[in-house]
């Protein structure tokens, strides 16, 4: 059996669908999350509130010498000063993030940035950018406003684009 | 081999050196070429990289059907046309130079197939049969 043309435009157009097949399957964005995922960051511990304000310790520790000839150790006392706790968290409103929030999402895997006052989760926007995703991965947990400004001001669709990924307001 | 069927070979192999490295070079770092999209990709819910990774892959497999003259006047039409569509959403300098490289292909595909393709070969065989 000898190879002709279309043996080979088969092979081709295999080639074609096979490849293609493979270059959506791993250029998913859930496969590019997966392969950026971060090291989950535990929440500091919650200090429960306390409504009386806590007392003042009084420690008494011998003081450690090194010359063996002191007569008598005079004790030392320390006082720890009452540290103010607030009675009640502040209760956050839905949808409205500080800057914190905003910079805990710094990586490319989990992109926020606060761009004029709202908050955009710019995750899925990194590879989908048009001029590349160098200038977004620089937004990610910062204050874009400037940046998306110098480039953006003018632009509608930009703006159109990234009202579709606003998740909230800066506090 | 005459200097007519030179010009035809090599006129068709350096468009396929064309796509081969434009091609390859969008497979190997979609990311150096995103910047290069039009606008209007940004609003596809495909991501940029993947769509010049499957651009590249187009231009490889029909530059390597060209290379080998499997049909050649469809696969330099489709190249030409992509080139064209290329050249329109580009603009400027950059599209006037592809419209110019997108015409080197039409006149590939309008000419007969030359002899060291395969298109060429499976005809002769024909008329032998």
């Amino acid at each position: 059996m000898t190879m002709n043309r279309n043996h080979l435009a088969i092979a081709f157009g295999v080639l074609l669908v096979l490849g293609g097949g493979y270059i959506i399957y791993a250029g998913r964005p859930v496969m590019k999350m997966q392969e950026q995922q971060t090291p989950v960051v535990t929440p500091p511990a919650v200090v429960t509130p306390t409504t009386t304000p806590s007392i003042a310790v009084t420690s008494t520790e011998p003081v450690a010498t090194t010359t063996a000839a002191a007569p008598e150790e005079k004790p030392v006392t320390t006082t720890t000063a009452p540290t103010p706790t607030p009675a009640t968290e502040p209760v956050k409103q839905k949808g409205v993030y500080s800057m914190a929030d905003v910079q805990a999402h710094a990586t490319v895997g989990d992109c926020w940035s606060a761009i004029n006052g709202s908050v955009y989760d710019l995750t899925t926007w990194v590879s989908r950018h048009p001029g590349g995703e160098n200038p977004i991965k620089g937004l990610c947990g910062t204050d874009g406003s400037a940046k998306f400004n110098r480039k953006h001001a003018s632009g509608t669709k930009p703006q159109s684009m990234l009202a579709l990924l606003k998740i909230g307001t800066l506090e | 081999m005459t200097f007519s069927l030179a010009s035809r070979v090599v006129l068709r192999w350096s468009w396929v050196a064309l796509f081969f490295w434009f091609g390859s070079q969008q497979l190997m770092n979609p990311s150096d070429w995103v910047g290069f999209l039009p606008e209007f990709t940004g609003y596809l819910p495909i991501p940029g990289e993947m769509l010049v990774q499957l651009n590249g892959l187009f231009e490889i497999v029909f530059a390597v059907a060209l290379l080998f003259g499997v049909y050649t006047r469809v696969s330099a039409a489709l190249l030409a046309i992509h080139l064209m569509g290329i050249a329109i959403v580009a603009g400027g300098a950059i599209g006037v130079r592809d419209a110019a490289l997108a015409m080197v292909g039409f006149s590939i595909a309008l000419a007969e197939p030359d002899e060291w393709t395969m298109d060429a070969k499976q005809s002769k065989k024909k008329a032998v049969v």
